[in-house]
């Protein structure tokens, strides 16, 4: 067994150990919560145009649009013909139906509720409606695939839920939370610099043309019009953009740069929901952010709080010796 | 870099809308119409829709069903000219001048029901007559 043996062995325990070390389970129900919340709100969003935006005779009909998406990934489509088939109505009311049991199933996951099973079946049902509407999904979709699937695999009914609450036995802390978490912020830090590289390539980005262009749209045109007059401005701001992005695989690992690159990647999607109204792709991002980094900072705040009160202790000490031997005369004097 | 991560890169689109102009044959006359539900979360699937009008593939098809969605909602519509159209936004440098902004077609394409007769008058087709 050359694990326990040897200079490398030691080195393939510890890094076990560290992979597999304990981790609060509230980041994994903060992004159950969340993800619930996120997904309600969408589907709530398409239902007035459910059946232009994921119906069979949509604006992208089902044989267009699966030319958009990968064939084996699951769809609304056998599910829709089944219940057209069993009670003959209509396919939009089909699809009102399957949505209600969408918004259903996420309730449940928000609130915690048989989170074993629903878990999994809320990953199933989100790729089924992002698929059948393939065409139309973006930014918000795909990252909440991504985030259906971390919480597939993790135990995210832990606290935080009706599941908790009647088991009477909460696992604050596990190995699984962990591992995910890790995880989870490596793939953010390989997101953003795949973002931040595909965006340093171009001229666009540090020429303040990009910020221009997302920033002016037909509606919004008169509130950014005065960009031209300070086209330096949108140049910093581009620069800016490919700082947090590609900084952030590098920055959010060192204890005395996290804070600021999570702050500013914060204000980062604040900006993209205000200016560009993509709310729910920047709750998305930065509800991964927040949730998978928050153990981190806790940690800092913490070690941060320790080593202040380590300095008061000493700074305390030094001035009892100081007043000890300090001429209480010229003290007195001082004051 | 085709992971699907690059959001507006390298660099974000001008943005684009689509104009579907019908001709019905019953009233001799043009319609011109276009998606417009606010700026909810309906509309930001639509907006990546329209965008879709940008990639090479299956285009006509794609442009196919656009048209057949509107024949849905116009039953009496014979033809149907489908117009992808960009916001032709000059550069930050360029607005300085304030050149005139608006919508420019970039591509188009016609479709016509087999199962309705057309136009008594040809001339009515011609893109001109488009309004």
């Amino acid at each position: 067994m050359r694990l326990h043996s040897g200079r490398g062995g030691s080195f393939r325990w510890r890094l076990i150990a560290q992979l597999l070390r304990p981790a609060p389970s509230w980041p994994l129900a903060g992004l159950r919560i969340g993800a619930g919340a996120i997904a309600i709100v969408q589907a709530l969003g398409l239902l007035p145009h459910l059946d232009a935006l994921v119906g069979p005779y949509g604006i992208v009909q089902h044989p267009v649009d699966q030319l958009f998406t990968v064939e084996w990934l699951p769809r609304f489509d056998p599910a829709l013909n089944f219940l057209v088939s069993i009670t003959g109505c209509l396919p939009e009311t089909a699809l009102r139906v399957l949505m209600i049991g969408y918004v259903a199933l996420m309730m449940m996951l928000l609130a915690g509720c048989w989170t074993t099973s629903v878990k999994w079946l809320c990953w199933f049902a989100h790729l089924a409606l992002k698929s059948t509407g393939a065409a139309g999904s973006y930014g918000v979709s795909e990252f909440l695939n991504i985030l259906f699937f971390y919480l597939a695999l993790s135990p995210c009914g832990e606290v935080w839920s009706i599941d908790a609450m009647r088991r009477r036995r909460h696992r604050r802390f596990s190995w699984e939370s962990g591992l995910l978490l890790l995880t989870l912020r490596l793939h953010l830090c390989a997101i953003y610099l795949s973002s931040g590289i595909g965006k340093a390539v171009g001229p666009m980005w540090w020429n303040g043309e990009s910020i221009w262009r997302a920033l002016i749209r037909e509606r919004a045109a008169i509130y950014f019009s005065w960009l031209v007059f300070v086209p330096w401005l949108a140049a910093l701001m581009g620069w800016w953009t490919l700082l947090v992005e590609t900084g952030y695989g590098a920055a959010v690992w060192f204890p005395r740069t996290r804070w600021v690159w999570i702050g500013m990647t914060l204000l980062l999607h604040a900006g993209i929901a205000v200016f560009l109204g993509l709310w729910l792709f920047s709750a998305t991002m930065m509800l991964l952010n927040f949730c998978a980094w928050a153990p981190v900072l806790q940690r800092d705040w913490r070690t941060l709080r320790q080593r202040r009160a380590n300095i008061d202790q000493k700074t305390r000490a030094i001035s009892r010796r100081i007043s000890r031997y300090w001429p209480v005369s010229i003290v007195s004097r001082k004051h | 870099m085709g992971n699907g991560y690059g959001f507006y890169a390298p660099r974000p689109g001008l943005p684009r809308r689509i104009v579907v102009r019908l001709y019905r044959p019953a009233t001799q006359d043009w319609i011109s119409e276009t998606i417009d539900w606010g700026r909810g979360e309906a509309m930001l699937h639509v907006e990546t829709m329209y965008h879709h009008f940008q990639e090479g593939d299956f285009l006509r098809e794609y442009a196919a069903s656009w048209a057949a969605w509107y024949f849905g909602r116009h039953p009496d519509a014979a033809v149907a000219v489908v117009e992808d159209q960009v916001w032709n936004l000059p550069s930050l440098r360029a607005s300085r001048q304030r050149p005139r902004v608006q919508w420019v077609t970039m591509t188009l394409y016609s479709f016509a029901r087999t199962d309705q007769p057309i136009a008594p008058e040809p001339e009515a087709l011609l893109p001109d007559a488009a309004p």
